[in-house]
């Protein structure tokens, strides 16, 4: 198991350094100067010189001398921990991270959080009682659950109680630790519209799990022992039945940071999903440079984590 | 032996028994039939404008109209050829291209399988809009550059289902046979393999259509997908129809429905196929 680990954590690298690279090429094909647009259209042909010096911008992006080019450079200074500095706002990297990473982390969490809470007790419901007039009614919800674009939810989330209260999440943000209500109430709509397309599919998923897990041999076993269909659900079947449901929760991961830089942009948001995307537009090649890395490394050990939990929620799972 | 009927006739014939499934066919018949006619049906041009400006919907405007005095059911009307022709060629051109990476990384294996694995980590390690957003600001925004996007979207995740299909079916006798038999590998990928995952294929297919549409729509409204004045369900919900909201709600409202209902459908649609090409969920409920 531990052999298994170290080896799943060596695999980190290839997919960093290719993660790293394509990320790195790509940026560097956008269209436009970066200088050009980090000081404006009334820049003079001096200060752009100055600028693109300083940054560091005229150096080859691949050299096999050290310092090895653009690219070299800014592997050397991940190794230590600097992102680089922002060719847009002039800031460090890391700090502008440091700043936006706990709202964004807080919204996804929360938005897990509405995922689990409505898809699970829902998909057990409706897988145990298959086709009955509550089955039928989840199942729809979740369909159209699935269908409603989150960017268009996220909009409606926040005209139409403006339209219908008058009432607006606030704006900027507020930390938990200083305003918890203030906090939750500026998060509780975008979470909201963020966990209920995830919660649909978690929700269609647990039921068709449920629906597989009640046909096999040890629930009929569990069942003619007697046990209340309670300890049989919550004992039986929804542990052997979560497997898949980790996968899949897991998987939503990137697809929720996705989705998190929609609503950050709707609710105005100050996360690092806004931050990437106006990297992205400003050509602020680092930014979008670090939270790629940052991704790809959150990618790798959580798919470690949902095959270790399948060796804990299946002991017959075993590796080597 | 009695002669196979094609499959589509067979997959119409098991639909009659979905009554959702029969929904979705009826919702994307009607958005197919809105993208030929539309031009016909939408009362003005989509990107003519007009002195009404946010108008509130009336029987001459029955969406209402936006910033510019255009009439928004036209646009409604009008955006979807360009919808559909880049959800359609997405993910056609996505699975197709996902498929033969599929096929020659499972059933070459080894190396070649490692080394087009390893590119597929990378690839997949990406957060998906993160990587679209990327490549769609590298191109210059048009529908092509939209479809470019999608498409490299598409294959990883679905070459990773064809390869599995695909090593769970190398192993069996009759490919043995055919290798006894000295038929080459690409006859035997092409001819042997290939007929065994169409299934799953098509139902790759039917999860992929509402999945990439939306994710589509995703690029427009964040302003880097299809570009402005052509109207696009995702791009209308954008820009000014959040900016004077509280003025013109229908300026969101109605391209945002107009995009759900059309997901819908597809939704629809792709779950009754899914019970009827996916036999393992077979029984496990009429409409899923």
């Amino acid at each position: 198991m531990t052999q298994y680990v170290i080896r799943r954590i060596l695999y980190l690298f290839p997919v960093l350094i290719g993660v790293s690279l394509i990320t790195f090429v790509l940026m560097r094909m956008v269209p436009g100067d970066v200088a050009q647009v980090a000081l404006g259209t009334n820049a003079t042909e001096e200060s752009l010189t100055q600028f693109r010096e300083a940054y560091g911008l005229n150096e080859p992006l691949f050299d096999w001398k050290p310092p090895f080019g653009q690219y070299g450079q800014w592997v050397g200074g991940l190794m230590k921990g600097d992102f680089g500095k922002s060719y847009y706002y002039r800031t460090e990297v890391r700090d502008d991270l440091a700043q936006r990473l706990p709202v964004t982390l807080e919204l996804m969490v929360l938005a897990m959080a509405v995922m689990v809470v409505l898809a699970i007790p829902a998909g057990i419901i409706a897988g145990v009682r298959p086709n009955s007039p509550l089955d039928l009614v989840m199942r729809t919800t979740a369909v159209f659950g699935l269908s409603i674009p989150g960017f268009w939810l996220g909009t409606m989330f926040i005209m139409l109680p403006a339209i219908w209260f008058n009432w607006m999440p606030p704006t900027g943000h507020i930390s938990f630790f200083s305003d918890p209500l203030g906090n939750l109430q500026q998060l509780a709509l975008p979470a909201l519209a963020l966990g209920i397309p995830g919660a649909a599919g978690i929700m269609r998923l647990t039921r068709s799990s449920v629906l597989e897990v009640l046909r096999q041999d040890y629930v009929r076993t569990a069942w003619s022992k007697g046990l209340r269909e309670r300890t049989v659900i919550m004992r039986h079947v929804l542990k052997n039945g979560l497997i898949p449901i980790v996968t899949i929760v897991g998987l939503q991961m990137g697809a929720l940071m996705g989705g998190a830089l929609i609503m950050e942009r709707i609710f105005s948001l100050p996360g690092i999903g806004m931050f990437t995307y106006q990297s992205i537009l400003t050509r602020d090649y680092l930014g979008v440079q670090a939270i790629v890395v940052l991704a790809a490394v959150v990618y790798v050990f959580v798919n470690l984590a949902i095959d270790v939990s399948y060796a804990w929620l299946d002991p017959r799972i075993r590796y080597t | 032996m009695r002669a196979a009927r094609p499959w589509p006739l067979t997959f119409l014939a098991r639909l009659r028994h979905h009554p959702l499934g029969m929904l979705g066919l009826a919702g994307v018949t009607m958005f197919l039939f809105l993208a030929v006619f539309g031009r016909w049906i939408a009362p003005y041009s989509p990107t003519e404008q007009s002195s009404a400006l946010m108008q509130s919907p009336t029987l001459t405007h029955p969406f209402g109209t936006d910033t510019l005095g255009r009439d928004i059911f036209s646009r409604v009307i009008r955006a979807t050829p360009i919808e559909l022709r880049v959800g359609l060629v997405s993910v056609f051109a996505g699975v197709g291209l996902a498929m033969m990476l599929g096929l020659v990384s499972g059933y070459l294996g080894g190396a070649i399988d490692g080394m087009i694995q390893r590119v597929i980590d990378a690839w997949l390690a990406f957060p998906p809009l993160i990587l679209l957003l990327m490549i769609t600001s590298v191109l210059t925004p048009s529908a092509r550059s939209l479809i470019i996007a999608l498409v490299i979207g598409t294959i990883p995740g679905t070459s990773r289902i064809v390869r599995g299909a695909v090593l769970a079916e190398k192993n069996n006798t009759y490919i043995e046979a055919a290798r006894v038999i000295g038929a080459s590998q690409m006859r035997i990928m092409l001819r042997h393999i290939l007929p065994q995952i169409v299934a799953p294929i098509i139902v790759i297919v039917s999860i992929m259509i509402p999945v990439i549409s939306l994710l589509g729509a995703a690029l427009s409204f964040l302003g880097l997908g299809l570009p402005p004045p052509q109207p696009s369900w995702g791009a209308d919900v954008s820009g000014e129809a959040v900016t004077y909201f509280r003025n013109a709600p229908w300026m969101a409202i109605f391209p945002g429905a107009a995009l759900s209902l059309y997901v819908l459908s597809f939704n629809l649609l792709g779950d009754a196929m899914r019970d009827i090409f996916d036999p393992r969920l077979r029984g496990s409920g009429s409409m899923r």
